[in-house]
């Protein structure tokens, strides 16, 4: 099956934003990385099983490019992370501590962190998308929370 | 608030502001596609740049001999690179000591040499000059020794009805010469000069880069 791009953009271009800004920790390439993504969908002939695959293969190719984008010099004048997350207003003050929190983490565990707490993938799903072992998901997910836990203490529940 | 819920707060600050149209996607596929072969182009490129000659390469699928490293020990092999068309790199190659064993890896790649082994000793990095990464079998895990820049990049960019060959940050006008699927020339890169062939179309080019070092 495939889908109109447009009624994709409509439903992920945030989802793939987010992710791929997780990444790259830069908004002007996570925006181009979006459009690529959906240029790559475009221009790609495959065939999908369903939406969820879609979704999940959009998540994949995104995650893809912001690792590529981060391996290239060619990048364009980069605004510091920090001035940006200056512009965000979060809810909380909390909200904003685990942010930046969750930016310092190395990227392997980062990446994984977000598909389980913002996605709601599960291990197994993760591991897909990502192409990695189940056990490989489960330990980055348990070192990612772990090293969120000593950062943020109390304001970060053991998971159970 | 669960983790969960904490989470999607914080991150729910952040919002996609481009406006995509369809017009926007049609427009800037054939852009896109020449960028993801100059990246191809750099990984060949940057593979060979310590003995100056540089091998071809196309968007799809390309041969690198790579030092691939077993346990420590080096050993020459053809390693085949293809475009996995989702944004990253598989190499496959055959491992000797598994007999017929072909490796995927579908993970993000960075430039040059391959390295596989079971541990990556700690003074590798110190011990071999051009490593980039390594993949330690035993846990899937890509352990990347170098976060150098790409030495050469290269792209067909057309500004106007002209056609430019760009290496980094120089340019070379192609469009006569490029007018029949081949083009030759020099280009000055950082201060060094290099002979460029290149073949194909603005879409989908192979480019051969050599220099006298």
């Amino acid at each position: 099956m495939r889908q109109p791009v447009q009624e994709l953009i409509e439903r992920y271009q945030n989802s793939l934003f987010v992710a791929a800004f997780q990444i790259c920790k830069n908004k002007e390439d996570a925006e181009d990385i979006v459009q690529d993504t959906f240029i790559q969908y475009h221009t790609t002939k495959k065939e999908y099983e369903s939406e969820e695959h879609i979704r999940a293969w959009l998540l994949r190719v995104a995650i893809n490019k912001a690792k590529n984008v981060n391996l290239t010099f060619w990048r364009r004048n980069k605004q510091p992370l920090e001035d940006y997350i200056e512009t965000l207003s979060f809810e909380t003050e909390g909200a904003g501590e685990l942010f930046e929190t969750v930016l310092g983490l190395p990227e392997k565990y980062r990446i994984v962190i977000h598909l389980f707490y913002y996605e709601e993938y599960s291990v197994q799903e993760i591991a897909k998308v990502l192409k990695l072992s189940e056990s490989n998901v489960k330990v980055r997910l348990s070192r990612g929370r772990k090293l969120l836990k000593d950062a943020l203490k109390e304001e970060w529940e053991d998971d159970k | 608030m669960t983790n969960k819920e904490k989470y999607q707060q914080a991150f729910s600050t952040l919002k996609a502001s481009r406006k995509l149209e369809m017009e926007d996607i049609e427009m800037s596929k054939n852009v896109i596609f020449t960028k993801a072969v100059a990246v191809a182009a750099a990984i060949a490129l940057c593979f060979v740049g310590s003995n100056g000659i540089c091998y071809a390469a196309t968007g799809d699928t390309w041969v690198e001999k790579m030092i691939v490293y077993f346990n420590g020990e080096p050993k020459e092999m053809d390693v085949e690179v293809k475009d996995m068309g989702d944004g990253s790199y598989g190499y496959f190659m055959e491992i000797p000591e598994d007999g017929e064993y072909t490796m995927d890896v579908p993970e993000n790649s960075s430039r040059g040499v391959a390295v596989i082994t079971e541990e990556v000793p700690e003074d590798f990095q110190n011990s071999i000059s051009n490593i980039d990464f390594a993949l330690d079998l035993e846990s899937d895990e890509m352990v990347v020794l170098k976060g150098e820049p790409l030495e050469i990049v290269t792209s067909i960019e057309v500004v106007d009805g002209i056609q430019w060959f760009c290496a980094n940050e120089e340019r070379v006008d192609i469009t006569e010469d490029f007018a029949d699927g081949e083009a030759t020339g020099s280009i000055l890169v950082s201060g060094k000069e290099y002979a460029y062939q290149l073949t194909g179309t603005v879409d989908e080019y192979s480019v051969m880069l050599t220099s006298e070092e």
